[in-house]
């Protein structure tokens, strides 16, 4: 079932309608329950069970640490956490790497969450929100309802955002009531995901997936402007993604962070990851990072923390070989820049004087072309592929001279909205909610929907993160 | 009672807002999708004409905006030429992808001619394929009887025995059925429902993306039309047969020179190169063709110059993908070069 499908309008539809007169919390829950497993196994009926088995040992495993912290073993609860972390991670690489079944839809973004579910648990992070069921200093151990629906939660259990528990499971006892407001707000993030998924991102797919195809044909212009291409349909593809998830979480009361905030405009690596699937770097940086030890154990230790984790996020989008080098070149480019800012601190100015401004810009469009170039092994089918497209970009090689038209048209609509956010002088996206209650924000709105129906091109359907 | 009234207010803004927005983009429609009006008929030279007089924008694929003459044909608005040659295909011949001048029957013209005037006139229709044509032909020689030449156009040779010979039924053809008067026995209703089409592009839009979307769910078909095997029996059966009395049913209706123009469908290939997809029936054609005194164009080779000398791809546009729907500007040059070779 796909958030753009007739019985997701119907499931979300009911949904609403029972949750507005259920009043009682647990019930509440329930519904989302099984409209989570129900949404879920629509992809796979079988993967159901394996979601529900895991989803229940991390439950178990979270209370039996909780269990042990509350009994002074905090050796035994921090064992017993690696333990579990283990086995997670295990299950995981078993379908991801062994290829004996195919990977179970979602299965790399609900595993974060249950890992998150384990060491929030562990370190007591979960807390309860005043004026829920219950008292505020209680000692939190998620039921297993909560667990269930946290690890489950439809709206993101196919391709994230990646949430924490200590973020999700506190509005479960809290859940905001839909008012007009959020309505309005949840409903636009959906429509305008689903304009930068079928319009833009399904449009560009149609000249990357051709040219990726069969790289050797086309000339090494033609494939750098399609690896422009590429960034940018992974762009919209994602964010689009996000935004509709976001948007139906909002519906049923839930906030959810933003995952996207004009990556392209980064000036840096690390501006990059604090701007690009921003739920999993704040994951990775959680989880990962800092219990590696993170900038907390000199400058070696750190530049080998940072190459890890992005070694470690390369291997957790996809098997092959091109994802671990993507990540290590990803972590290479982080240490560099973090190697050079050591040796060249910046001495930060409010003064924002042309010259800074300029090499803000400089920084930007060579953040853009690396960033664009590590999306080649991340796109490229095979290693080979991967050579033969650099390779012939970087000679130039005679070929199909293809320029796709509408690279050029949402590269420059994407160009405009970073230009505008970059006059404002503001570091987030400039994309405001319409104001609905007004009436040229109700005209905007329904030139959003129509144009959607008009542009939207049926042919590629999936999400690509969903493959991850 | 105010909650209602707000309610009613807002139902009520909204259908205005939906009123603006609708307006905005059904204007804005027009600058890209604004096909012509056709006009179906049972027999004659095509399957139908479109709206006589009339203009129509394409940009879907490729982009072009498309000329409608007098007699309901894309062409144009140049007198016809006392000694002309006769163009008739499908979709490819009509060329509502590329602007006019550009059509390999428009480039033909202007290297025959020097005169304002159409040498090569264009009666291409959407879906009007090979044996469509071939089915029309009474009518093409009853509505064009003092044209010099007829060029037939087809992207493909894969037609079997049977549809070979159902190529010679043909469809007839009535001399009264002309654009000019379906034009004027049109009834009020006819009409209007004519002009609110063509006030709403965006509705015809909207029906196209339906249409297409309804598509995009269906399983893909499973028939290879390529298939070797099928083609190998039918070569080993009645097919040369069929294929020669079809061939002598062309010549036996006209003495005029007949040229087949034929343009393989290509694909990418992984490794590079570029592969023409064919049923290998081209040698049956140019020999029976060349038996009953009839000229058959294939393409295949300047194609495949063309892409191995210039990586040009004959299939194509900026807004859609190399190799795959319409031939390009690059195709109907090189389409009217070989044409030229042959007529001048």
């Amino acid at each position: 079932m796909s958030f753009l499908s007739l019985p997701f309008v119907i499931l979300i539809s009911v949904l609403l309608i029972l949750l507005f007169f259920i009043k009682n919390g647990k019930a509440e829950r329930l519904l989302l329950l099984i409209a989570s497993y129900l949404f879920y196994a629509c992809f796979d009926v079988h993967a159901l069970a394996l979601l529900f088995l895991l989803s229940l040992f991390t439950w178990a495993g979270a209370k039996l640490i909780a269990g042990l912290i509350k009994n002074g073993q905090k050796d035994s609860s921090k064992k017993l956490l690696i333990a579990c972390i283990f086995v997670q991670v295990i299950v995981l690489a078993f379908f991801k790497y062994a290829g004996l079944f195919p990977m179970p839809v979602g299965l790399s973004f609900y595993m974060l969450q249950a890992i998150s579910l384990l060491a929030d648990t562990y370190r007591g992070d979960i807390k309860i929100p005043s004026g829920a069921e219950v008292p505020e200093d209680a000692p939190v151990v998620p039921s297993l309802l909560d667990s269930l629906v946290y690890i489950g939660f439809f709206p993101q259990v196919v391709s994230g955002p990646i949430v924490k528990a200590r973020d999700f499971i506190p509005q479960l006892s809290a859940r905001k009531k839909l008012t007009l407001e959020r309505f309005s707000y949840g409903i636009q993030l959906f429509a305008l995901g689903a304009f930068l998924k079928l319009v833009m991102a399904d449009r560009l797919a149609v000249c990357v997936d051709k040219v990726y195809d069969a790289p050797l044909a086309y000339s090494g212009l033609t494939l750098l402007l399609t690896s422009v291409g590429y960034s940018l349909q992974l762009l919209f593809d994602f964010a689009g993604y996000s935004d509709m998830a976001i948007g139906v979480a909002w519906l049923l009361g839930f906030d959810l962070e933003k995952n996207f905030n004009l990556p392209y405009m980064s000036v840096n690596p690390s501006d990059f990851w604090h701007r690009w699937h921003i739920s999993l770097s704040s994951w990775l940086k959680d989880y990962l990072y800092i219990p590696l030890g993170g900038s907390r154990k000199g400058n070696t230790r750190t530049y080998i923390n940072i190459f890890l984790t992005m070694v470690i996020s390369g291997l957790w989008h996809g098997s092959t070989v091109n994802f671990l080098i993507w990540g290590a070149l990803h972590g290479l480019w982080q240490v560099i820049h973090r190697a050079l800012t050591h040796l060249h601190p910046n001495n930060k100015t409010e003064q924002r004087t042309p010259l800074l401004r300029f090499r803000s810009v400089i920084s930007m469009i060579l953040s853009f072309l690396a960033v664009n170039f590590l999306w080649i092994p991340f796109r490229a089918q095979t290693l080979s592929d991967t050579w033969t497209i650099v390779s012939r970009i970087v000679t130039l090689k005679p070929g199909i001279g293809y320029y796709y038209v509408y690279i050029f048209i949402f590269g420059a609509i994407l160009l405009i909205v970073q230009l505008i956010t970059a006059c404002k002088g503001d570091s987030g996206n400039p994309v405001k909610p319409l104001p609905l209650g007004r009436m040229y924000g109700k005209i905007a709105f329904c030139i959003l929907i129509i144009a959607t129906l008009m542009f939207a091109y049926f042919g590629s359907g999936a999400f690509i993160y969903s493959q991850f | 009672m105010h909650k209602t009234g707000f309610y009613i207010k807002h139902i009520i803004q909204w259908g205005f807002a939906f009123a603006i927005a609708f307006i905005i983009l059904n204007l804005a429609t027009f600058a890209f999708y604004d096909p012509c009006q056709e006009l179906l008929r049972s027999g004659g030279s095509t399957t139908g004409f479109l709206l006589p007089d009339s203009k129509g924008v394409y940009g879907l694929e490729g982009y072009c905006i498309a000329n409608i003459d007098g007699n309901g044909y894309v062409n144009r608005d140049l007198p016809r030429s006392d000694h002309y040659i006769l163009v008739c295909g499908a979709s490819h011949t009509e060329g509502l992808f590329i602007p006019l001048k550009s059509r390999y029957s428009d480039i033909l013209n202007d290297m025959l001619t020097d005169k304002d005037e159409l040498c090569v006139y264009n009666i291409g229709r959407s879906g009007n394929y090979f044996s469509v044509v071939l089915q029309h032909l009474d009518g093409i020689l009853g509505e064009f009887p003092d044209a010099d030449a007829l060029i037939i156009e087809t992207d493909t040779l894969t037609y079997d025995t049977k549809a070979l010979y159902d190529s010679q039924i043909q469809t007839g053809y009535d001399p009264g059925e002309t654009a000019r008067s379906m034009l004027d026995n049109l009834s009020q209703r006819q009409r209007l429902s004519i002009k609110v089409k063509q006030s709403l592009p965006l509705v015809r839009e909207l029906h196209k993306q339906y249409l297409t979307y309804e598509e995009s769910k269906a399983e893909p078909s499973s028939s290879d039309i390529l298939d070797p095997d099928f083609w190998e029996k039918e070569f080993s059966g009645g097919y040369s047969k069929a294929l020669d009395e079809l061939m002598g049913f062309i010549r036996s209706k006209t003495d005029k020179q007949v040229i087949i123009l034929y343009h393989p469908a290509v694909s990418i290939q992984k490794d590079g190169s570029m592969k023409l997809l064919t049923n290998d029936a081209e040698p049956y054609y140019e020999e029976i063709c060349a038996k009953h005194d009839i000229d058959f164009i294939d393409m295949s080779d300047a194609f495949m110059k063309a892409y191995n000398e210039e990586h040009i791809v004959p299939y194509g546009f900026s807004n859609t993908t190399p190799g795959d729907g319409h031939i390009n500007r690059a195709a109907h040059r090189m389409m009217a070069e070989e044409l030229y070779k042959k007529l001048r």
